[in-house]
Order: structure tokens, then sequence, then C-alpha cells
């Protein structure tokens, strides 16, 4: 059976940056989802002033999460988490890849947290959000 | 300068590779081509089917890409980080035909001004526009290759500077927009420029708009 790539939510970007995101990320095998409960990765703006607060809201819901901010402004992309490398790495497909799900030091934490979370976790991020649980 | 459609061809060129992948996806679900992509304009890009050339201000610098962008014939936009005066200036002297800021960028933003340099126009962020014929308007030196438009010219371009188009500016000044064009065909050879939308900056600099 074929095995699926990550899955990948897309949080609030620029319709350029969403448009080459969704581009990159299915090409690789990633599937893209509508809410976090689904997903393994959660992309968002790293140049949103807000962003650093935006992630911790994320990984406090959902702690097996890896989240990515990813510049326009800048080649950059930085992985948010207490088990994320620090700083700012250089954006590329590949560096992009690796952060959502790919690489080695990330693998086996998004499938088994999406299995033990997604049911029971929904509903609270979702009343988070300001949306009624669904 | 000949009419192009929506399949003019062009190149792209940004050093983030998502960014860049995001214009030139974009550019195709509008319906252009996109004849190619660089990062840095490294290697160097061979223009001969493009029609425009979309570059990072920045990491390009506009000398690189003004000279390779005339000498390959292709009509050039500058991507910049902030809307800035200075920047707008200077782009245009250069040459540059149309200017998009990175941070206020849409699709149909996008589309519009490629579109609108594709077809001989300029374009440029309104709200830039706006601040420079402001500050021009307090401290424009008189004088200059401007001086020389006559009167109807210095119509139009008034009226190109609201950014008014042909067929505006036609039925404002009762006009046919042939005669339109050959009127701002005629203020391009006067003032020596390449766009619109230079002209207009030339014009309100040299104080007579």
């Amino acid at each position: 059976m074929e095995e699926l790539g990550p899955s990948v939510v897309l949080g609030e970007l620029g319709t350029i940056l969403r448009a080459g995101l969704r581009v990159v990320l299915t090409d690789a095998g990633c599937v893209l989802v509508a809410h976090p409960a689904l997903a393994d990765a959660a992309l968002l703006d790293l140049d949103a002033p807000a962003v650093g607060e935006r992630a911790r809201t994320l990984l406090a819901a959902w702690p097996g999460l890896v989240v990515v901010g990813c510049s326009a402004e800048r080649p950059v992309l930085r992985c948010f988490g207490p088990a994320a490398p620090p700083g700012e790495r250089a954006l590329s497909v590949g560096t992009l890849l690796d952060a959502v799900g790919l690489a080695p030091a990330w693998e086996g934490t998004a499938a088994a947290r999406r299995r033990a979370c997604s049911r029971a976790a929904r509903p609270a991020y979702d009343r988070e959000q300001g949306e009624e649980p669904g | 300068m000949g009419v192009v459609t929506t399949a003019t061809a062009v190149w792209v060129d940004d050093p983030n590779p998502i960014f860049r992948q995001g214009l030139a996806t974009c550019l195709r679900e509008q319906g252009f081509e996109v004849a190619g992509t660089t990062a840095g304009l490294r290697p160097e890009p061979d223009l001969r089917d493009s029609g425009v050339l979309l570059f990072d201000v920045e990491a390009v610098g506009l000398a690189r890409a003004t000279a390779l962008g005339h000498r390959a014939g292709v009509r050039l936009i500058g991507l910049v980080r902030e809307a800035r005066e200075e920047l707008l200036y200077e782009s245009l002297t250069a040459g540059l035909a149309g200017v998009l800021v990175r941070g206020d960028l849409t699709p149909e933003r996008l589309a519009g001004c490629v579109r609108a340099v594709a077809e001989g126009h300029g374009a440029l962020p309104p709200d830039l526009l706006g601040q420079m014929l402001s500050s021009l308007a307090r401290g424009a030196p008189a004088g200059g290759a401007a001086t020389a438009l006559a009167r109807r010219e210095l119509a139009v371009l008034r009226l190109l500077a609201a950014g008014d188009s042909t067929r505006d500016i036609a039925g404002r000044l009762s006009y046919s927009e042939r005669t339109v064009k050959n009127i701002v065909h005629d203020v391009l050879v006067k003032l020596n420029c390449r766009t619109r939308a230079h002209a207009v900056a030339l014009a309100t600099r040299q104080g007579v708009i």
C-alpha cells in the first residue's frame, strides 16, 4: 500500500507564499489538510508579528505537532517547539520538507500524535480558536 | 510597442524558492507563460523568449537587472520589500516599468502589473505614487525637458498622474483613444522616457505637472 507523506496544515499565509507551498508540498507527496487535528505539521508566516505566540498556542494544544515558520520576505524558515533546532535555517525545498516531517529527527512523532490526539483534542482547540467544535 | 496578450512570457527571479514557486504558479493560473525561474539571476537567464523580467530589487540590484533587461529588450518589474519613495525614483530612472511591494502582493495585483507592463504601460503601487507626487509637489525644481511639453501633452500627463486610463483621458479631453496614444507617444519621445510612469515621475520632478 502506498504510504502517504506528512499531512500539513497551512496557517495564515500570504497568497503567493501559500501558492508556492501548496505546489512544493503536494509535489513531494505531502497531504494538505484543513485543521491541525489532522496534521503532522503546521506552517506559519514567519514574518507575522505574533508568529511565536501562534506557534506556542498550537504546540500547547497539539504537543506533537511540528510547527514551522516560513518567510516570504527572506529565504529562511524556523522550526518551533522544544525539540526543534534553534534559530533560522536557509529555506530551500529540501529544508522545508525536512522540517515538515521528512527528516529522521522528526519521524514517528507525527503519526503517533495524530492517532492519540486528533479526536480528543480537536474540540478544545476549536474552542480556543473561537469556533464551534466540529 | 506591440500589444501583448496574457500569453506573455515572464521570467521570474527571486531568492526565496517557495515564494518564487508561488509567483510562477500564480502567473500560470492567471494565463501567463513562465519562461523560467532563477535566484539572483544566476545562472544568467536567456531572456530571448521572455517579454517581462520580474525580479527582487534588493537581491539582484537595479544596475545588474536593468543591464540584462535592456540588453535582452525585456520590460522590467521590480519586487521591493518596502514602499519607499527613493527606491521608486531609483527604479523609475533605472527604467523599470513596474514596481510591486512583496508584503502587499496578491495574484490579482501581480497579474495586473504584469499585464500592464506587457502592454507597454507602467504599473506602480497607488499609495507609493501618491506619496511621491505629494512630496514632489512640495519641493520639485522647475525646468528641464518637461517644460518643452505642449499644453495638451501636459493635460494628458496630469491625467496619467491621476491614474486615468487611455480611455478615461480620451473621454475627459474629448479626444479619440488613438489621439491620446499619439500624445503619450510624443511625450515619451520628448522626455526620453520608456514608460508612462517614468514620464509622470520626470514631469512631476521637474515641476511641470
